[in-house]
């Protein structure tokens, strides 16, 4: 599948949403079904989905400590160990998770290759973007669920006031611009926009990967559109954001058919969550090579399946060369005499290379 | 091996872009050159390998059992029950393409599926076809593909231009492991008997003879009693190695290319010196022809053949009341 296959398939997949999400906005009967019914839905099938995926994770065993060790391991007390990299305590782990789950570490030490033939040189160079826009695009989305916070939470809390004021700090435009909003779309963008324009990643790149950026994108695209060019009736949105969170459901009349592709939007993210790639969400705090110590030497690690495996006894080894090893002045277990068999030296000797 | 060999000018003229197609309509040419040779039957014999038969990378008919469809499928359900590992980066990769240019054989050979993240798509793809509802009814939609014939003579192709050093997995935001996903894809592959004589053969004399030369114990004592020679021209002094000998404190173990080629016998002749030296000092060392191999060339065919070839090192050590001591092993 080449790249306009790929974006063509996505795009329709999106429109199709789009359109569905418009049809429930439309027609007022459906209004119950896309307000309520597909909402509670969606998030049924993000939270079971979720965890049934970690269940099926948790169900296979982590047999060997295979953490990634790219520092020296704890060793003699004057060698300097690398607690990050090859953490050997609980809570280096736990140092390592932070601020690989936190500040995306692994990321942040990106490097870019370029090979100059004129020359014959091969060069690394620091690359920051894709780290830099995928923190952006990480935060300003958790900026932006957590502002949500107000249509679902009554009285809203402090915190999620205080938010939106920095998230408004610039105060420009009434109703105040939230950063956060724009600059989800401009990193998605960053994000679409290298998946495009650099060729391995164009190549690599499967509709399940644009799919979910041109989600995201158009629920921030709608819902940029509703708080600053289409007017949207945002008590009537609360009262049924509301209604949804108490478990009272009500679809008050006279909501844009905006907020309904908007929220059909997000019903279709969260339902396509558990069975994406999204769910890298729950397993970086399960990827073994990050969450194990590298305490391979000092622990003994017991493989929970491990079974008994045919091996090459040593009276095997010595039944086979016994009389090599004699001639050559080695300790045997048995003499010639007593092992009854005579050692078979013709075939000894066409294996030495 | 190719048979004029290119000079560096040739050798830097690589072509990192992609080819237009996309990588599953792509099909996978088999450069000579680049593939190694198939492992002798002999050596799969010797060890108890599936399969074991003649056959050429570049044969049409890889001789493979009729069933291998099922077997690899079957194995591939064991191996997600046994590896949490597998599971994971089965599902979690979002192809942000960070490894991509991190691998060396993607570096030196410009071919796409030598990315990190497409060497794990190869056997990912198949793995969505058969475990996931969307990959059944979707198909290539999302990166999911039916295990063919081509698809397997990819999957060894490409598995076996993985040296499992997993550089990959440090700069993945996850921790993806391509080793992890190499190692797993050749048990498969070792399932069907496809496997390198590179591995195959050192396997057989690890199993034999205690080290994957195939050095046996009169040679190993041999080899190194000609070391002993050479410290004995230039320092006047001769250490006095001993071998399985019980009871002794310590037993080293040391890659065996150390007794075989340069420079590894340099190293060699320092650990003889060095041990000279500690035996004044009071310790009590011996050397096996047992279980005389420091690498770990198990780790290249399967968990399971690593720890048959491993077992000597224990049941040694077990048996002479010593600990074992390894230097620095290769493989892991």
């Amino acid at each position: 599948m080449n790249v306009w296959m790929s974006l063509i398939v996505s795009l329709i997949a999106i429109g199709a949403v789009v359109v569905v999400g418009a049809i429930g906005g439309l027609v007022p009967a459906l209004h119950p079904v896309f307000g309520v019914v597909i909402p509670y839905a969606a998030l049924a099938v993000f939270i079971l989905g979720f965890i049934w995926r970690v269940l099926r994770w948790a169900k296979s065993p982590v047999p060997f400590p295979i953490a990634t060790t790219a520092g020296q391991q704890k060793s003699l007390p004057w060698i300097k160990q690398d607690k990050l990299e090859n953490p050997s305590t609980r809570w280096q782990v736990v140092d390592r998770m932070i601020l690989e789950i936190v500040l995306f570490r692994s990321l942040f030490r990106n490097t870019r290759m370029e090979l100059y033939k004129e020359n014959g040189k091969l060069t690394y160079g620091w690359q920051l973007w894709l780290w830099a826009f995928a923190l952006a695009f990480h935060y300003s989305f958790l900026v932006v669920v957590l502002r949500h916070l107000r249509f679902f939470l009554d009285p809203i809390p402090l915190p999620v006031t205080l938010l939106e004021s920095v998230d408004g700090f610039l105060q420009v435009g009434l109703p105040s611009v939230m950063i956060s909003g724009f600059v989800l779309l401009g990193a998605v963008g960053y994000l679409l926009v290298r998946r495009l324009y650099v060729p391995f990643m164009r190549y690599i790149s499967l509709p399940s990967d644009y799919f979910p950026l041109f989600l995201i994108a158009s629920i921030a695209a709608t819902g940029i559109l509703m708080r600053y060019v289409v007017r949207v009736d945002v008590v009537g949105v609360r009262e049924l954001t509301l209604g949804i969170a108490t478990l009272n459901p009500v679809v008050p009349d006279g909501i844009n058919f905006l907020f309904y592709i908007h929220l059909f939007l997000v019903c279709v993210l969260l339902a396509y969550f558990p069975f994406s790639k999204l769910m890298h969400l729950g397993g970086i705090f399960m990827s073994p090579t990050r969450n194990l110590r590298g305490n391979s030497r000092e622990f003994r690690h017991v493989n929970p399946w491990n079974y008994p495996v045919k091996t090459h006894t040593y009276d095997e080894y010595e039944e086979e060369f016994r009389d090599r090893m004699i001639e050559a002045g080695l300790p045997v277990e048995k003499q010639p005499a007593e092992s009854g068999s005579a050692t078979d030296t013709e075939s000894a000797e066409d294996s030495a290379e | 091996m190719a048979d004029e060999v290119p000079n560096p000018q040739e050798m830097i003229n690589i072509d990192h872009r992609p080819p237009a197609t996309g990588w599953m309509d792509t099909p996978t040419v088999l450069r000579k050159g680049i593939y190694c040779y198939a492992g002798n039957p002999k050596s799969l014999e010797y060890v108890g390998l599936p399969n074991p038969r003649q056959w050429h990378p570049e044969d049409d008919d890889w001789k493979l059992p009729e069933n291998w469809v099922e077997i690899v499928l079957d194995g591939l359900r064991d191996r997600l029950d046994r590896f949490r590992s597998l599971k994971i980066f089965m599902d979690i990769c979002v192809r942000c393409g960070a490894c991509a240019d991190k691998c060396h054989y993607f570096i030196g050979s410009g071919d796409p599926k030598n990315m990190p993240v497409l060497r794990a798509e190869l056997l990912r793809s198949v793995y969505r076809k058969d475990y996931s509802l969307a990959g059944k009814i979707l198909g290539k939609t999302v990166g999911a593909r039916k295990l063919t014939y081509q698809v397997l003579k990819e999957w060894w192709y490409y598995f076996f231009q993985c040296s499992e050093c997993r550089r990959c997995s440090v700069f993945c935001p996850y921790g993806i492991d391509t080793a992890e996903i190499t190692i797993l894809a050749r048990e498969l592959m070792n399932l069907l008997g496809l496997n390198i004589d590179w591995i195959a053969t050192p396997v057989a004399n690890c199993y034999r003879t205690g080290n994957h030369l195939g050095i046996q114990p009169h040679a190993y004592v041999d080899m190194l009693d000609f070391f002993c020679d050479e410290i004995e021209d230039v320092t006047g002094v001769r250490p006095k190695p001993t071998f399985n000998r019980k009871g002794a404190e310590i037993l080293f173990i040391t890659p065996s290319g150390d007794v075989f080629a340069d420079p590894g016998t340099y190293t060699a002749m320092g650990y003889l010196i060095l041990f000279h030296y500690l035996e004044q000092m009071g310790l009590d060392i011996t050397w096996s022809t047992y279980a005389s191999e420091g690498g770990n060339f198990g780790f290249f065919t399967s968990h399971e053949m690593m720890k048959r070839l491993n077992a000597p090192r224990p049941s040694a050590w077990g048996s002479s009341g010593s600990w074992a001591a390894n230097a620095a092993t290769c493989g892991g």
